[in-house]
């Protein structure tokens, strides 16, 4: 469930960057002080790729699922240090794996690192109590784990329809997407319970140590401060995708503001001219959309031009052609002795 | 798997102009360009294209070999696939192109498919002509918080040999996995514990033996960047473009001026 930059408009996706990049920094200076740490956590991301090679079956559904590690990560190393953690991977899964986008990394570190740590944590601490219960633990890490991955699930159909590019209507996606991840969640859960069951069993020092520097690196107050982020991230969200569907577009609407037009003259007899082309072409008419009969005008859409469609294919040609040219030019160059390059 | 990415990853050590730039120029870049991209409306196919000139010219200019690229990006087109189909289904409203009508919904399919191309293709083009040490200097030459910077490097650095683990793990378990048995959530955590005690150890083992050779706290980089003039003309020239491309119809013109 990464999020693609295919789906994401820039302003939900630059607003959970700035909202997930200011809780990797808050993490990552909670963290400045212990550089012994390092090597260890730059390891456990690494484990991370390699227990997400490992898939389980998910019963009831024929489908397998692999690890995401971030309840995991958290219980046992606290939620800052698994907060980075995660971070790492995804970024490594998106630049080098083309697993998810750039533009939507902060989203995807926001569903899948924020909800686990510091939603499905609290949630597994609060369940545990003092841990002394072996099931109320075990209840508590698949409550979390349930939680954490259907609010990242929620998220991400949020993130899509607020980005309005994709068209899924967002009470069915998310009866789709919360209904994957139910069991997908659950299964989760129980690995996790049997991990830490066995990580305590064999090493308890490695947990002991990891939740002792665990309790200080959430203290209470901070979480007035995580749910004061949450609200921006929803409301920035809100109404930039507000102004990005009611205006033509963010962009657009912006540079209309600033110039005072609705779209940028490209040299007044060429838009007409394709306008004119457009009416002599249009094989049924009743389809072309003028802007002046408003009684269709709610389920229509402006089309486009037959020029535009003559000029997306002749610039695709160009562009193809240049790249051609320029490999072709270094090849050449490069099979000949180069005297000239410094 | 791991096989496209490590090649990916090694391409970085190449020489071309693009390999020259510095990083910080190329990052820049590339948040200007996947922005531009991702900011226009949903039926916009057409308008799209002139992008294709960016990851065209970094593979044509950086002397990329196609394959790892394509590699990379045919497993990853199934989730926007996935998603991106609804659309046909869902959005029936007639749409212009040209002299045809077509459902909305492919056009703004389209859309998608082009977009994942071009972001997608970007991000890696961007990768294979900078390498991912560079890279993650570039990242902290900006600004990013150290410790963030330095996870990435150090998972980075043990990423192939733990995939490798992960991937013995997985084929010893599917040998010994009949049917379905085996290859349930149990079987799965104990396997998860087991790597990740062993990976505990690792990292208590690379630890002490970066100690013993002087580890601070910090990874020093061999090299630093200096931003030139050609790095702010490249950075410059991509950003106009890009911005351009955006406000100015540029397909259309070109259409215009043919007819």
């Amino acid at each position: 469930m990464h999020m693609a930059d295919a789906l994401i408009s820039p302003a939900v996706g630059l607003g959970f960057w700035a909202v997930s990049g200011t809780l990797a920094a808050r993490a990552a200076r909670k963290l400045e002080t212990d550089s012994s740490r390092a090597p260890m956590m730059g390891v456990l991301g690494a484990f991370v790729f390699a227990a997400q090679m490992i898939n389980f079956t998910i019963p009831g559904t024929g489908s397998s699922g692999h690890l995401g590690g971030g309840l995991l990560l958290s219980i046992l190393l606290g939620p800052s240090a698994a907060l980075i953690t995660i971070t790492g991977v995804l970024t490594i899964q998106c630049l080098l794996f083309a697993d998810g986008g750039l533009l939507a990394l902060g989203c995807n570190i926001f569903n899948l690192g924020f909800y686990p740590c510091f939603i499905g944590l609290p949630i597994y601490r609060f369940i545990a109590g003092n841990g002394d219960s072996r099931s109320r633990s075990a209840f508590g890490m698949i409550a979390a784990s349930v939680i954490g991955l259907e609010l990242g699930a929620l998220s991400v159909v949020a993130q899509t329809v607020l980005s309005g590019i994709g068209d899924l209507p967002f009470g069915k996606f998310i009866l789709f997407m919360g209904g994957i991840h139910l069991p997908i969640g659950i299964v989760e859960g129980l690995v996790t319970v049997s991990v830490v069951g066995f990580v305590t069993k064999i090493r308890p020092a490695a947990l002991l140590e990891s939740s002792a520097s665990a309790q200080s690196a959430f203290p209470a107050a901070s979480s007035g401060i995580l749910a004061a982020l949450l609200c921006l991230a929803l409301g920035i969200g809100g109404v930039l995708a507000w102004y990005a569907s009611e205006k033509p577009d963010g962009l657009e609407w912006s540079v209309t503001r600033a110039t005072g037009r609705e779209e940028l003259e490209s040299g007044g007899g060429l838009a007409a001219r394709a306008a004119e082309v457009q009416e002599k072409v249009a094989i049924l008419p009743d389809y072309s959309f003028r802007e002046s009969d408003g009684e269709s005008a709610p389920s229509a859409r402006a089309g486009t031009s037959t020029s535009g469609v003559v000029g997306s294919i002749v610039t695709l040609l160009c562009v193809s052609l240049a790249a051609v040219g320029i490999a072709a030019v270094r090849r050449g160059r490069s099979s000949t002795p180069t005297s000239a390059e410094p | 798997m791991s096989h496209h990415v490590a090649t990916l990853d090694m391409l970085g050590q190449g020489d071309s102009p693009m390999h020259r730039l510095d990083p910080r120029a190329k990052i820049i870049a590339l948040i200007v360009f996947i922005a531009s991209v991702a900011s226009f409306p949903k039926y916009s196919v057409g308008r799209l294209t002139p992008y294709f000139f960016y990851p065209m010219l970094l593979i044509s200019a950086g002397g990329i070999p196609l394959r790892p690229i394509l590699g990379r990006i045919i497993p990853a087109l199934p989730f926007a696939i996935m998603v991106g189909l609804f659309n046909p289904l869902l959005d029936a409203t007639p749409y212009q192109v040209g002299p045809f009508v077509a459902r909305a919904g492919w056009v703004s399919f389209a859309s998608i498919l082009a977009r994942f191309l071009l972001t997608v293709g970007a991000v890696l083009c961007t990768i294979a002509v900078t390498g991912f040490p560079s890279m993650c200097r570039g990242l902290s030459e900006l600004g990013v918080p150290r410790p963030l910077v330095m996870q990435i490097q150090l998972t980075h650095r043990y990423l192939f040999t733990l995939l490798s683990e992960g991937e013995r793990l997985r084929r010893a378990r599917n040998m010994r996995s009949f049917g379905r048995s085996g290859l349930d959530w149990r079987t799965a955590g104990r396997m998860f514990s087991v790597l990740f005690m062993r990976t505990l150890d690792r990292g208590e083992r690379i630890h002490a033996a970066m100690l013993c050779r002087g580890y601070n706290g910090s990874l020093p980089a061999l090299t630093r960047g200096r931003f030139n003039r050609s790095d702010a003309l490249f950075l410059l020239a991509i950003c106009v473009t890009s911005v351009l491309f955006r406000l100015v119809p540029v397909t259309d013109m070109v259409g215009g001026f043919l007819n």
